[in-house]
């Protein structure tokens, strides 16, 4: 026979006792009723226990109870309120004129033409508590005296509702096992000392049932999102990806000056982006290229290009500023990624953050063309999307021309948008010093991690629920 | 990426060939289009461009599909005949919205699908294109109805007209204040003391630029015959594109199109102008771009879909493309490498990966976090995620006096700041957890965003990783445990110095020094914040920079 230590400790309080409830189980074995209520439900399983079940009268409290709580029992209020004598007329309070009628019929108070009068009870209730008053202070019901509660319940202050108990005793099976660890020597729980001592030589082990209930573990573990993220950037150190950084908050110059995205394109409104109230205006980087990227602006787009707006500051609405900056030091060849927090004012829905994180990178070199993007995008999608079907649509990016969508297929979720992608403009290039082409590219996760999570609320990345985070698998 | 509605049926008579929805969802990729959503005849599509307004319209995507399928090939062009109607731009005006354009469609194909699309073509390009008419504002008005002078002037805010959606005359700033199209777009020009006006030579008001039409001249219905067409802004290149594109849409419903001379000062100019510019594009240059191999005369081909006109120069190897008037968007010899691609089609290329030896790495910063986020989970903690944008009452309510980096135009108040700890953070995710089991031990490592004068960006992004605990037990020593356990497997030896933050107990919070840098803080935090928050238990917290952690590491 099998069976845990904690149940056996049930099981011995149940034979100790013989028939109880689980609430005097769990006071007796010292442990949660919630705990207790899961091991009998096992116990009857197996057979140890049984039960009846009885309906218990219980008493619940009332507003009033509270209120009697709070000023005391409607007759206290009314005889302290009597200075020997008081006219009836001048009565006053809803509580204090139901004192008079219970004042009455316990005779602490004579009624004489319409002039009340305490009597010698009276004065004696004034004196000291009176039972009914001692049940209302410590509020506890049970083992009251039934006449009190009846008084109580007629007055209501507490009423009765009918509870279904069940009242638990051992079987035979239960009282056979308990009865062979009691008269045997059965070790429940191995100590230092039992091993210290050797006393485990001549003992028997009680058997667990192995397949018994646990408490549940609280511990350490990683965030599923932030560990998805991780094997992302791990995949792309793996393809030679270089990690960029850089700051959250971003001039504009770098946001879309440096990407050829001029500036009254409808990208820059404040619906699409986040601006500054403080501080606003950031300082513009070295004038050689911030020139450079003036004529660019002036000569293609044929605006006046100006110097304020470039500088107002932002939090960065996407990764490519990433890039831009990377670009702007002159590399000769490589590849770099960045896993970019950006910033957006979305509403937040099921598929809207107000802050993301991107995925995105770049690729130099001097004979790159749009056939090694799809190459790039493509591998991407074998490894981290484990797509077996990919198709490539035309897009469009302010800042890169061709520009290309890729989508990304499997049994598990179907058809996905994986990313964006383009060879950078030459305009943007030119003015950032860069002579070789550049493959940029972009990748869309989020939808890939809610799928690894099992959510299809974008807001549980970001989840503020504990316990979810600490039941949720991590891979 | 701007969504537009057409009719299937309307498609298929502007095509002059009948396709499918089938078929449209392959074609439909040509003008970088999706289909979203399909609804008997109406279908929802996505056009990605945001440069190209000429194709967020029925006629527009019939235009160019009519090269993809062949019905017509390379420039699509039109006869301009001159109409009566002069515009005369007052002087005035040129600091509140300087430019005019406009132009007469005689005898186009006016139905209930035909006034549809204007009206969304013209809507799409105002919001869009038009920056929400800041740039560009369109009116459309019957040309029956209109004397043939127009003068384009500033009027005194009392003066009267009747605008649309109204039967009743209306002054101009009662129009700002009360109109619908008032309240919306009434900043743009509210600061002025005059505003726009176009009013005829009867002196009849056509319209208040760029907020509202008359309700007696500026309406088209079914059966219209001419239209005169007028649009204002402050961006005279995308005013001058958006007429050519809404008169290419009305020619295409079988429309005659009339000038209209716009007399400004001294200068004299006819629009609509159509400009045809050349582009010289490279075989070879293709070539290297695409990395596929070409020939001139498959350029000329694929360019002719795209509706261009192409001359084949085989001496030099190259061709010269004309870009159609109403593509703003073709600006070098990408873009039109671009549509030669879109042409040959992006799934008719064999993807090939680049060759290039390079080593992949992540940043220090990156390496040092991954160090101390699996030590806190070695010390039993929960990893958690926040947002880094926070709530500026939060942060008040918790005592941090600090300069914040704050945003401007905030969603919601919750989300107005940038957090310069992270500890706020996970404060508050506890306190939406008092009904989790105890005890309750997080971590986070996050970005934060701090106040700095010395950098170009007036801030500076620190990387910062902060332990929470909180449960019965949960104290100063607690939290120190912590901080000295990650400074052992950090290698780091620590100092540590009473500090005066508000939200620790007084006398049980202290900063981390590392040599002499701060690199931190610790404690338990004041009841005080734990009661606002609505946190049941005792609550301690370490925050430590890891961007000087990585200073003193290196």
């Amino acid at each position: 026979m099998k069976i845990g230590i904690k149940e056996l400790r049930i099981l011995k309080i149940l034979l100790k006792h013989g028939k109880c409830n689980t609430h005097n189980i769990a006071k007796l074995a010292n442990m949660n009723v919630d705990v207790v209520n899961r091991l009998m439900l096992w116990l009857k399983l197996k057979g140890f226990v049984e039960y009846e079940e009885y309906e218990k009268i219980d008493y619940e409290k009332t507003n009033i109870f509270k209120e009697w709580k709070k000023y005391g029992i409607p007759e206290r209020l009314l005889l302290e309120n009597i200075n020997e004598k008081l006219n009836l007329k001048d009565v006053k309070g809803k509580n204090i004129e139901i004192g008079i009628g219970w004042a009455k019929r316990k005779g602490l108070i004579k009624i004489i033409n319409g002039v009340i009068e305490i009597t010698k009870e009276g004065k004696r209730f004034l004196k000291e508590k009176s039972d009914i008053e001692k049940v209302v202070e410590n509020g506890n019901l049970n083992n009251t005296d039934k006449n009190i509660l009846k008084e109580m319940i007629e007055r209501g202050a507490i009423k009765t509702v009918r509870k279904k108990e069940k009242i638990y005793f051992l079987t035979e099976k239960g009282e056979n096992i308990v009865k062979k660890v009691k008269y045997t020597k059965l070790i429940e729980k191995l100590t230092p000392e039992i091993i210290k001592e050797g006393k485990w030589k001549d003992a028997e082990f009680v058997e667990y049932d192995v397949s018994m209930p646990v408490p549940k573990l609280i511990a350490g573990k990683p965030h599923p999102y932030m560990e998805f993220l991780n094997s992302i950037k791990e995949k792309l150190v793996e393809l030679g990806f270089m990690e960029m950084c850089g700051p959250l908050i971003e001039l504009e110059f770098w946001n879309f000056d440096a990407l050829f995205q001029p500036q009254n394109h409808a990208a820059r409104d404040w619906t699409s982006t986040y601006s500054l109230k403080n501080p606003k205006f950031g300082v513009l980087p070295s004038t050689e290229l911030v020139e450079k990227v003036k004529t660019a602006h002036e000569h293609s787009w044929k605006y006046k290009w100006s110097k304020e707006i470039a500088s107002k500051l932002m939090p960065r609405a996407h990764g490519t500023c990433l890039s831009a900056r990377t670009l702007s030091k002159k590399p000769k060849e490589g590849k770099y990624f960045a896993i970019a927090r950006c910033f957006r004012p979305d509403v937040m829905d099921s598929t809207h953050l107000l802050e993301f994180n991107q995925v995105e990178g770049i690729v130099i070199g001097k004979n790159l063309s749009f056939k090694n993007l799809l190459g790039i995008l493509k591998r991407f999608a074998i490894e981290i999307a484990n797509a077996k079907k990919i198709k490539f649509f035309p897009d469009y990016y302010p800042f890169t021309e061709p520009s290309v969508q890729i989508s990304a297929y499997n049994e598990d979720f179907g058809w996905i948008e994986f990313g964006g992608a383009g060879i950078f403009r030459e305009e943007m290039l030119e003015a950032l010093g860069i002579n070789e082409p550049v493959l940029a590219w972009g990748l869309g996760i989020d939808r890939i991690a809610m799928f690894k999570l099992g959510i299809n609320d974008i807001r549980m990345l970001f989840s503020n629920n504990l316990e979810w985070l600490r039941n949720v698998k991590v891979i | 990426m701007p969504k537009i509605e057409i009719s299937m049926m309307d498609l298929n008579r502007l095509l002059c060939k009948s396709i499918d929805v089938g078929e449209l969802k392959d074609s439909i990729l040509f003008v970088k289009g999706e289909i979203e959503e399909i609804n008997k005849d109406v279908l929802k599509i996505d056009i990605k461009d945001t440069n190209r307004p000429d194709l967020w319209s029925c006629e527009g995507i019939a235009r160019e599909l009519k090269g993809f399928y062949g019905i017509e090939r390379g420039l699509w062009k039109c006869n301009i005949k001159k109409s009566a109607i002069k515009i005369i731009v007052d002087q005035e005006i040129k600091h509140v919205r300087p430019f005019i354009v406009g132009a007469v469609v005689k005898d186009a194909m006016i139905d209930d699908e035909a006034i549809r699309q204007i009206i969304q073509l013209q809507e799409k390009i105002c919001q869009n294109y038009g920056r929400r008419r800041a740039s560009v504002a369109i009116g459309v008005y019957d040309c029956s109805k209109i004397g043939n002078t127009i003068n384009y002037v500033l009027a005194e805010p009392k003066t009267k007209f009747v605008p649309l959606g109204y039967r009743k005359e209306m002054t101009l700033d009662k129009i700002l204040k009360v109109h619908e199209k008032g309240i919306e777009y009434g900043h743009l020009i509210r600061n002025f003391d005059r505003y726009p006006i176009l009013i005829d030579n009867n002196g009849n008001i056509l319209s208040m630029p760029p907020i509202i039409n008359s309700a007696t001249t500026g309406k088209i219905e079914k059966n219209t015959k001419n239209i005169f067409i007028d649009i204002t802004g402050t961006d005279i290149n995308k005013v001058v594109l958006s007429l050519n594109v809404i008169c290419s849409a009305l020619v295409d419903r079988g429309g005659k199109l009339y000038s209209v001379e716009v007399i400004d000062g001294n200068s004299k100019k006819v629009y609509p102008e159509f400009e045809y510019k050349k582009i010289i594009v490279n075989r070879r240059y293709c070539e290297h771009i695409l990395g596929i191999k070409l020939g001139l005369d498959n350029i000329k081909y694929m360019l002719e879909m795209h509706r261009y006109n192409v001359d084949i120069d085989e001496e030099k190897d190259c061709v010269i493309a004309t870009i159609p008037f109403y593509r703003h968007d073709v600006i070098n010899r990408r873009d039109v490498v671009e549509d030669i691609l879109i042409s040959y089609g992006y799934n008719n290329i064999m993807p090939e990966e680049p060759r290039i030896v390079s080593n992949g790495g992540v940043s220090n910063i990156s390496r040092i976090s991954n160090v101390v986020r699996e030590v806190c989970i070695g010390m039993g903690m929960q990893e958690i995620m926040t947002f880094i944008l926070t709530s500026k009452k939060m942060l008040k309510n918790i005592g941090i006096s600090e300069r914040i980096v704050e945003i401007e135009n905030p969603i919601s108040s919750e989300y107005n700041v940038m957090r310069p700890f992270v500890f706020p953070s996970l404060l508050k995710f506890l306190s939406k957890n008092t009904k989790s089991r105890y005890p309750q031990n997080v971590f986070e490592i996050g970005e934060c965003v701090l106040f700095d004068e010395e950098y170009e960006e007036k801030s500076r992004t620190e990387v910062h990783v902060c332990i929470a605990s909180v449960s019965n037990n949960s104290d100063f020593s607690i939290s120190k445990s912590y901080t000295e356990f990650l400074a052992t497997a950090l290698g780091l030896k620590l100092f540590y110095k009473a500090s005066n933050d508000s939200w620790f107990i007084k006398g049980r919070g202290a900063n981390i020094f590392c040599g002499r840098r701060k690199i931190g803080f610790l404690g338990e935090i004041n009841p005080c914040i734990i009661n606002k928050l609505q946190i049941e238990k005792p609550c301690c917290i370490v925050e430590l920079n890891l961007n000087n952690v990585l200073r003193e590491i290196l």
